[in-house]
C-alpha cells in the first residue's frame, strides 16, 4: 500500500463523502436525521455493516465467482445487518432499536454500503476495511450533522427542518457548502503543490 | 464434466459456503446476545401500585413488588400471533409481592380515534378484572375523545367498566360478549367513536394475554 493510495483511502470518507459528494445513502439519511442520537445511531450501526462486510467480502473474493458475486454480497451484507438488529434489539431496545424501526433492515439495501461492496471485491483486504472504515466515518459525520443542525434548529423554532421536506432543503444546502469548501480546499492544495513543484 | 457444470457447481458451492457461514453467524449471535427484557421504572411501578394497592401503605419502594412478565423478544413473538399494528401488547408485568400477588398488569396499545390509545389492563390470579381500577390511561391524546366527561351516567372508564359489569372471567371468553354490549350502549349513548373500541380490544388483548401466561 503506497502512501498516497493509503491517503486517498484513508480520506475518501471525507473528500468522497457518500452523502455530500456522492449523494448515496439520502433516503435514511434524510428520515432519520431528526435528532442527534438517531442519526448517530444510524450511521455506527452503517458502518458496522460496512466495514464487517468489506473484510468478509474481500477474504472470500477468491472463492465466490463473477456469476455469483452479487448474490453472496447480498447474503453477506444482509447477515450483518440482522446481526446489528439482534444486537440493537438487545441492548438498545427502548431506544435506538424502537425509533429507528425499518430502516435497521433497511441498511442491508443501503447504498452506501452497496455501493463500496465492489471496492472490496476488487482489493486487497486492508484497503477494503480501510476504504469501508472511511466511508463509514464519513457517513457518521454526515448523518449526525444533520441531525445536530435539524435538533438544534427545530429546537430554536425553524419546525419545518424535522419534516422530510425541511431535511431535504437542508441537505441541499449543506451539500452545496461542503462541496464549496472541498472545491476551495483542493484549489488551495493544488496552488501550493505547484508552488512546491511537487504536482 | 463440462465447464458449464463445473461453473454451475463451483457457484454452487460458493453461495452455500457463505450461506452457511452467514447461518453459523447469526446462530452464534442470536444464542449469546441477551434477550431484552422491558425495564420496570418507578413511575409504572407506582402505577401498578395506585392500581392493585398491593404493596403496605407508606411504602416507597416499589419496584420490588413488580417483575416484567415476558421477554421482550416472547413478547414481539406473542404480538406477531396474535396482536396486529393496531392492537398489541408494550409490555406485561406481574405483582409479585404483597397484598395483590399474582396480579397481571398488561400494556396495550390500540388505535383510537385520533392517535393510539395506550392503557394499563389489570387482571387479577383469577383471571377477573381488577374491581377497584381495572384500567389505568397511560396515554389517550385527545381528552375529549372518551366520551365519559359529556354524557351522564357514564363517569371515568374505571366506573363505566364496572357498569357494564366486565369484572366475569376473563378465560371464559365472557369479555367479548360484554365488549359488544358495551360498546353498542356507549354508541347508542355518544355516537360512534373509534376509541370506544380501542378501549374494549385492549380489554380483549389483556384477556388473550392472560390466557398465555396462566397456560
Amino acid at each position: 500500500m503506497d502512501k498516497k493510495s493509503f491517503r486517498e483511502t484513508a480520506f475518501g470518507g471525507i473528500f468522497n463523502n457518500p452523502v455530500f459528494v456522492m449523494m448515496i445513502g439520502i433516503c435514511p439519511t434524510i428520515a432519520k436525521s431528526t435528532n442527534i442520537p438517531d442519526a448517530f445511531g444510524l450511521g455506527v450501526a452503517t458502518a458496522f455493516v460496512l466495514v464487517c462486510s468489506g473484510l468478509f467480502i474481500s477474504l472470500t473474493k477468491k472463492l465466490v465467482p463473477q456469476s455469483v458475486r452479487l448474490h453472496a454480497y447480498f447474503v453477506i451484507i444482509a447477515a450483518f445487518t440482522t446481526v446489528v438488529e439482534l444486537f440493537l434489539r438487545a441492548f438498545f431496545y427502548d431506544t435506538l432499536y424502537s425509533s429507528l424501526g425499518v430502516f435497521i433492515p433497511l441498511i442491508a439495501v443501503s447504498c452506501v454500503v452497496l455501493a463500496r461492496m465492489d471496492f472490496a471485491a476488487k482489493n486487497k483486504v486492508g484497503y477494503a476495511v480501510l476504504d469501508a472504515f472511511s466511508m463509514g466515518v464519513g457517513f457518521i459525520l454526515a448523518i449526525t450533522l444533520m441531525g445536530a443542525l435539524r435538533q438544534l434548529l427545530s429546537m430554536a423554532g425553524l419546525l419545518m427542518l424535522a419534516t422530510p421536506a425541511g431535511g431535504l432543503i437542508l441537505l441541499g444546502l449543506l451539500t452545496g457548502l461542503v462541496n464549496f469548501l472541498l472545491a476551495q480546499y483542493k484549489k488551495s492544495r493544488k496552488g501550493r503543490m505547484l508552488k512546491e513543484g511537487t504536482l | 464434466m463440462s465447464p458449464f457444470w463445473k461453473n454451475a457447481l463451483k457457484s454452487a458451492a460458493a453461495l452455500g459456503a457463505v450461506t452457511l457461514l452467514s447461518v453459523l453467524m447469526l446462530a452464534f449471535s442470536n444464542a449469546f446476545l441477551p434477550k431484552y427484557t422491558p425495564k420496570l421504572d418507578a413511575e409504572t411501578a407506582a402505577i401498578l401500585n395506585e392500581m392493585s394497592q398491593t404493596a403496605p401503605e407508606g411504602e416507597t419502594d416499589l419496584l420490588g413488588f413488580f417483575e416484567p412478565a415476558m421477554k421482550a423478544a416472547e413478547l414481539e413473538a406473542w404480538n406477531k400471533a396474535n396482536g396486529s399494528p393496531t392492537r398489541k401488547v408494550l409490555a406485561a408485568y406481574t405483582a409479585v409481592k404483597g397484598t395483590a400477588t399474582g396480579t397481571l398488569f398488561v400494556e396495550t396499545e390500540t388505535a383510537g380515534y385520533l392517535s393510539d390509545v395506550r392503557l394499563i389492563i389489570a387482571v387479577d390470579k383469577d383471571g377477573f378484572l381488577l374491581k377497584d381500577k381495572p384500567v389505568y390511561i397511560r396515554d389517550m391524546p385527545a381528552a375529549n375523545d372518551w366520551y365519559s366527561g359529556k354524557i351522564d351516567g357514564i363517569g371515568s372508564i374505571n366506573e363505566y367498566l364496572s357498569q357494564a359489569d366486565v369484572s366475569v372471567s376473563l378465560v371464559n371468553d365472557l369479555n367479548l360478549k360484554k365488549r359488544v354490549t358495551a360498546d353498542a350502549y356507549l354508541k347508542g349513548r355518544a355516537g360512534a367513536t373509534i376509541t370506544t373500541n380501542a378501549f374494549a380490544y385492549a380489554i380483549e388483548l389483556a384477556a388473550a394475554f392472560y390466557k398465555e401466561v396462566a397456560g
